[in-house]
């Protein structure tokens, strides 16, 4: 009876229900550890060829085996499992050292994700990470065409060679859909109510892009060449967008702005064809104006706007903002210089326009002290409102009681202020005497000062 | 959602009857002990109490949460591990079945087959060769792993 008792307790864990053994092997952080469970018991080598989930990522393989034995294990693997016939959830395949060429066994191996109606694919090739540095798209795989699936739910495609005309009728049911760094055909267009997220980002030969999905919440494009067309007009439940390098024009953008009216945050990086733009928008709580060169004004209307972040490399446009009093501004300006003075009369009103902001950080790249001075003197009246104050210098900071008092008089209410610079040297001489001289300030203003040293 | 196996025995109960001035009902668990019960009982309360402390401050939570965690895990053994996982599973307790089997997965990860054997009780059921057959397929998984 003892006896019974005891071998009762014991082996539960191989009595556990399939599905909880997978979830415990979920959790398993490496695939070496899932490998071993197939080791411990027969029973449990059955349920470890029942796991649904595969990754065969080469990168973690590469220490161990070369890329042939990788491909050569991926495919003994698949065999074993052939046998069971179970539905594959999630299937990840990583290949860095690929040449182009198409190779059966890995042409193989999605098919039989495909067969096993897969749920979620992931498929990259090529060192990622080298291809976005340098944009260069390297040797791309092609996807070979028999990917007749309506089971995925979840697609990202990495590296690879393939025609859109042949994927898109398998996407029925696709919710969230990654293409990066691909060759594809010149014409993007889905029409689909369960897709919620797509990201087409750096795809050779991407001209139009045309989305019907009511359903769609975020959505990003980036690209090399910039030269894409794209239509979002229908996607009613776009929450997010991102573009980067697209040539959106200016009409393009009030026109879409009218008709997404559940927007809520917009960055706009490098859309160098952007003249004059006119955002006005009742939801949008975060926008990004980055690297727009060509930009000469805009005004924005944007009563629950929380943050705005802007950074130019040329010349500072005419911006008017209408936005929230809890906003957040993150500005980065380049080329704000005494010898320019239109640009310094823009700077001058736009920051004025942050009367009622809360948080700013400044980084002003060019900006000397005697600049900020004739700021402050033009500043009718200080920015009051402003609790935390960010300002990076990238010149000398020999004369940091002089910048604290200027900045102090500029925002007299603050809270916090930190202090960034460039150069190591005077900061130490400064931080004494400048502690010293912010212990007579409010009690609850708190100086934070470091430098960074940028080579 | 904690306890939905729970939930729904009230929400079916609610349909069916009129209850009245009824203040305690007797829900039948039959798949559950008491013990694995009690401390299930005691992590969903605590979890609930720490969640109303923080409410503000989601790092707070998740930092109380896990030093609880891990305290619960010392006193914990292995075989209470299954049961719990077993009690958790018939509950509709999602989070503590996540919990419990993130756990299981932290003892095993990395330790040799001998180890993990010895702490679910297992004994190897292979016929002779069919396991050695195993250890070489694979001998390249067995690298790195913790000495015993």
């Amino acid at each position: 009876m003892e006896k019974d008792g005891v071998e009762e307790a014991f082996d539960r864990f191989s009595n556990l229900p399939v599905p909880i053994i997978h979830r415990i092997m979920s959790f398993l952080p490496t695939t070496k550890d899932v490998t071993r469970v197939a080791v411990l018991s027969k029973t449990l080598n059955s349920v470890c060829h029942s796991y649904p989930i595969l990754d065969f990522d080469q990168r973690s393989w590469k220490k161990i085996m070369g890329f042939d034995s990788f491909l050569d294990f991926m495919q003994k693997s698949l065999q074993h499992r052939r046998e069971s016939n179970i539905d594959i959830e999630i299937f990840k395949l990583c290949v860095i050292d690929h040449d182009g060429k198409s190779d059966q066994r890995i042409d193989e191996s999605i098919r039989f994700a495909i067969e096993h109606n897969v749920k979620e694919l992931d498929l990259r090739f090529g060192d990622y990470w080298i291809r976005s540095r340098y944009k260069c798209y390297g040797q791309l795989y092609t996807l070979p065409k028999t990917i007749t699936t309506k089971s995925i739910v979840v697609l990202n495609l990495v590296g690879l060679a393939f025609k859109f005309e042949d994927l898109i009728p398998s996407l029925n049911l696709v919710e969230h859909l990654s293409i990066e760094l691909c060759s594809v055909s010149s014409n993007f267009t889905i029409s689909s109510s369960k897709l919620k997220t797509l990201e087409l980002q750096n795809c050779k030969g991407l001209k139009t892009i045309v989305v019907d999905a009511v359903n769609l919440q975020y959505f990003s494009h980036s690209t090399f060449t910039g030269s894409s067309e794209i239509s979002l007009g229908d996607c009613k439940s776009l929450k997010y967008v991102k573009l980067d390098n697209t040539a959106i024009t200016d009409d393009w953008l009030k026109n879409h702005l009218s008709k997404l009216l559940l927007l809520e945050s917009l960055i706009l990086k490098s859309c160098k064809i952007l003249g004059e733009i006119d955002i006005c928008h009742q939801k949008l709580k975060h926008l990004a104006l980055l690297n727009c060169d060509k930009l000469v004004k805009a005004k924005i209307e944007a009563p629950n706007l929380v943050s705005f972040y802007f950074y130019n490399k040329s010349r500072f446009p005419v911006i008017t903002l209408q936005c929230s009093s809890q906003i957040y501004a993150d500005l980065i300006l380049f080329g704000i210089s005494p010898t320019n003075d239109e640009q310094f009369m823009n700077f001058k009103n736009f920051l004025g326009s942050f009367s009622h902001c809360k948080s700013l950080s400044l980084t002003l790249p060019d900006m000397e002290l005697s600049l900020l001075e004739e700021l402050r003197n033009a500043l009718r009246s200080p920015l009051l409102s402003l609790k935390h104050l960010r300002v990076q210098l990238f010149s000398s900071s020999r004369s940091l009681p002089e910048l604290l008092d200027i900045l102090l008089c500029l925002s007299p209410y603050l809270e916090t202020m930190c202090i960034t610079s460039k150069y190591k040297e005077n900061f130490e001489e400064v931080v004494f005497p400048l502690l010293f001289f912010c212990s007579f300030l409010g009690p609850s203003l708190i100086v934070l000062m470091y430098f960074s040293l940028v080579s | 959602m904690k306890f939905c196996a729970v939930k729904q025995y009230f929400d079916d109960e609610n349909n069916n009857n009129i209850t009245s001035g009824a203040s305690t009902t007797m829900i039948p668990l039959p798949n559950v002990e008491s013990h694995p019960l009690a401390i299930l009982i005691t992590y969903c309360k605590k979890h609930l109490k720490i969640k109303a402390n923080n409410a503000d401050n989601k790092k707070e939570t998740e930092k109380e949460m896990e030093q609880y965690e891990q305290e619960l895990l010392k006193k914990v053994m292995p075989q209470e591990l299954t049961e719990l996982i077993l009690a958790a599973n018939y509950l509709n307790f999602k989070e503590a079945l996540d919990f419990f089997c993130r756990a299981v997965a932290s003892a095993i990860q990395n330790k040799s087959i001998e180890f993990v054997r010895k702490f679910f009780g297992l004994e190897s059921d292979f016929e002779l060769g069919e396991e050695e057959k195993l250890r070489e397929e694979f001998a390249w998984s067995f690298e790195g792993v913790d000495e015993d």
